[in-house]
């Protein structure tokens, strides 16, 4: 039939049990609740890259900028400014969209590879910019404890993310259902094709930008209050890199997908990075199996997800013969 | 009947090369219009310049009497002008339905709606295009593994979607085993009637082209150098000499 069914009582049901489980790791292991926190932090951003990633097809290298834009904005709104609490978070948001959009007007004047190669060219300018202009602490960053009042021990604040998440994955989740998300998946599979059906790919491609720079500001916001503050590691190109792998390892083309890949780098990022300096061996070694062998990711695997992300690497990098054949 | 697109010294150079030169071209709502012309003669670079997917040198494209020359292609189609390609091309990983899918959502004005979902939407059009191209009952399979001949129907209903007035079509039968070229350009020509449309086509079936088309163009290097009936072009001797030779 015309797109796919609605399956939220299956998705309304994972998201139950991610819950539940979040919430039982936190009050049976005690002092998860950190790690949980931002594994959930981690999990909205990848799912945010997604949209532009695995449904898109944009190969988004620069999208901590979204991330360190959102915990910039909305610590420097808190410390700086003066702003009330929940006014700051507002503004942040509306700052993120028109951040967002202006990207989207830079870097959809090229395509494909080289849209990826401007995207990280404006992340390492914008991470330089975080380590040498003095109002963004000059690379040491801005600490400031910015939880909220009731959220101000990890437990509490694992709840409050889960709320957050929550309700941005039920958005997403509508969106990534919607006839929005098939002009999308469109423009990964055929742009020309859409414009041949009276449809402007740029301004659905900069509806895009937005939708998917918001999620990836508010990912920023809630990590900026996890840590208490906003530094310039959020900016590092290592955080877009990784927003890219997550939704790799977890399958780019499903929508529980990025989260699985978010939940398992996460935990190698810091758990094991916490036990041994070489956890980015480990990671990379994941990464390089899961290209080789099932591109479609844990969530893809052995299915026609599989098939679709061979295609869709093939098409994002083409060997020399395919483009002498377009 | 009145002209639904006219071109005024429509001109495209690549270079030195003049693939399309001063092309003053017209078509009457209604009409099915075939184009032909050896290869190389600017058959698909003319369509091209129409929908503005190439830019022209110089020269006018006027559709429904309103000039249109250099506007984006996507506005274009949105005044009503549809366009097939050579090689097919469609949504390859999406479903029949969801390629039908696509223009009429954009058609129905649902492009950016993000919080209803797309299950379901457009269903009636979709189901209606498809059985009228003979696809239904591929509807959940993924485009890319449909036969060829089966892609250019999808093709031709992805344009129809969008409920065009005049349809481009870039050799509709190429890559199909002659019997089913009849049974597409029967189609082609039957939903036009029904809709109303007017068609413009390249091919380069003789036996197709005399047999589906109201009036004939044939291109030359790049020059129109006849327009007519197909008992006229058949004994026009330019085109004889040019083209045709001992083919009919």
């Amino acid at each position: 039939m015309t797109s796919k069914p609605f399956r939220y009582r299956k998705d309304l049901i994972i998201g139950i049990v991610i819950i539940a489980v979040f919430l039982l790791l936190s009050f049976f292991i005690p002092g998860t609740s950190f790690l949980l926190a931002r594994i959930l932090i981690m999990m909205l951003f990848a799912t945010g890259v997604n949209i532009m990633f695995g449904y898109g097809g944009m190969i988004a290298f620069g999208n901590a900028i979204f991330l360190g834009f959102g915990s910039y904005s909305f610590i420097l709104l808190l410390s700086k400014a003066g702003i009330p609490y929940a006014a700051a978070i507002l503004l942040t948001l509306v700052m993120t969209m028109i951040f967002s959009f202006l990207i989207a007007l830079l870097v959809l004047r090229v395509q494909a590879l080289t849209l990826g190669m401007l995207f990280m060219g404006l992340n390492l300018l914008v991470y330089n910019l975080g380590n040498y202009v003095p109002l963004l602490g000059r690379g040491v960053g801005i600490s400031y404890a910015s939880r909220p009042s009731f959220a101000l021990d990890d437990r509490s604040f694992l709840i409050f993310t889960l709320v957050i998440v929550a309700v941005c994955f039920v958005l997403m989740y509508k969106i990534l259902h919607s006839p929005f998300n098939q002009i999308i998946k469109g423009i990964r599979e055929n742009e020309m094709r859409l414009t041949f059906v009276g449809i402007n790919t740029k301004q659905v491609k900069r509806l895009m930008i937005v939708v998917s720079g918001t999620f990836c500001g508010i990912s920023g916001v809630l990590y900026s209050m996890l840590n208490s503050g906003a530094y310039v590691t959020y900016l590092d190109t290592d955080i877009s890199i990784q927003g890219l792998a997550m939704c790799l390892l977890g399958g780019m083309f499903t929508f529980w997908g990025p989260s699985i890949g978010a939940a398992v780098i996460t935990f190698i990022n810091v758990y094991i990075g916490g036990m041994t300096i070489y956890h980015r061996f480990i990671l990379g070694i994941i990464l390089i199996l899961v290209i080789y062998f099932f591109p479609g990711g844990v969530l893809g695997y052995g299915n026609e997800d599989e098939v679709s992300a061979r295609k869709f690497i093939k098409k994002l990098i083409p060997s020399g013969k395919e483009k002498k054949d377009e | 009947m009145s002209e639904i697109l006219r071109t005024e010294k429509l001109t495209r150079d690549f270079g030195a090369l003049r693939a399309v030169n001063e092309v003053d071209f017209g078509v009457s709502k209604g009409e099915v219009r075939s184009l032909i012309g050896s290869n190389g003669a600017g058959k698909s670079t003319f369509l091209d310049l129409v929908i503005n997917k190439t830019r022209p040198t110089s020269g006018k494209v006027y559709f429904n009497g309103e000039d249109i020359t250099g506007v984006a292609p996507h506005l274009i189609v949105r005044k009503g002008m549809g366009r097939c390609f050579q090689i097919s091309k469609f949504f390859p990983d999406l479903s029949v339905a969801e390629n039908i899918q696509i223009p009429c959502i954009h058609k129905d004005g649902l492009t950016y709606k993000m919080l209803r979902p797309a299950y379901g939407q457009c269903r009636e059009e979709v189901e209606h295009l498809m059985e009228a191209v003979g696809i239904a009952d591929y509807r959940d399979r993924p485009a890319g593994k449909l036969s060829y001949g089966d892609q250019r129907r999808l093709e031709i209903a992805i344009t129809l979607a969008a409920h065009p007035d005049l349809l481009l079509l870039d050799e509709p039968t190429s890559g199909v085993a002659r019997k089913e070229g009849y049974m597409l350009m029967e189609l082609v020509v039957n939903l036009a009637k029904e809709r109303g449309l007017t068609v413009v086509f390249i091919e380069h079936d003789m036996d197709i082209v005399f047999n589906y088309s109201d009036t004939i163009s044939v291109l030359h290097y790049g020059r129109l150098i006849a327009t007519g009936a197909p008992q006229v072009i058949k004994e026009n001797a330019e085109v004889q000499e040019a083209y045709l030779g001992g083919m009919v």
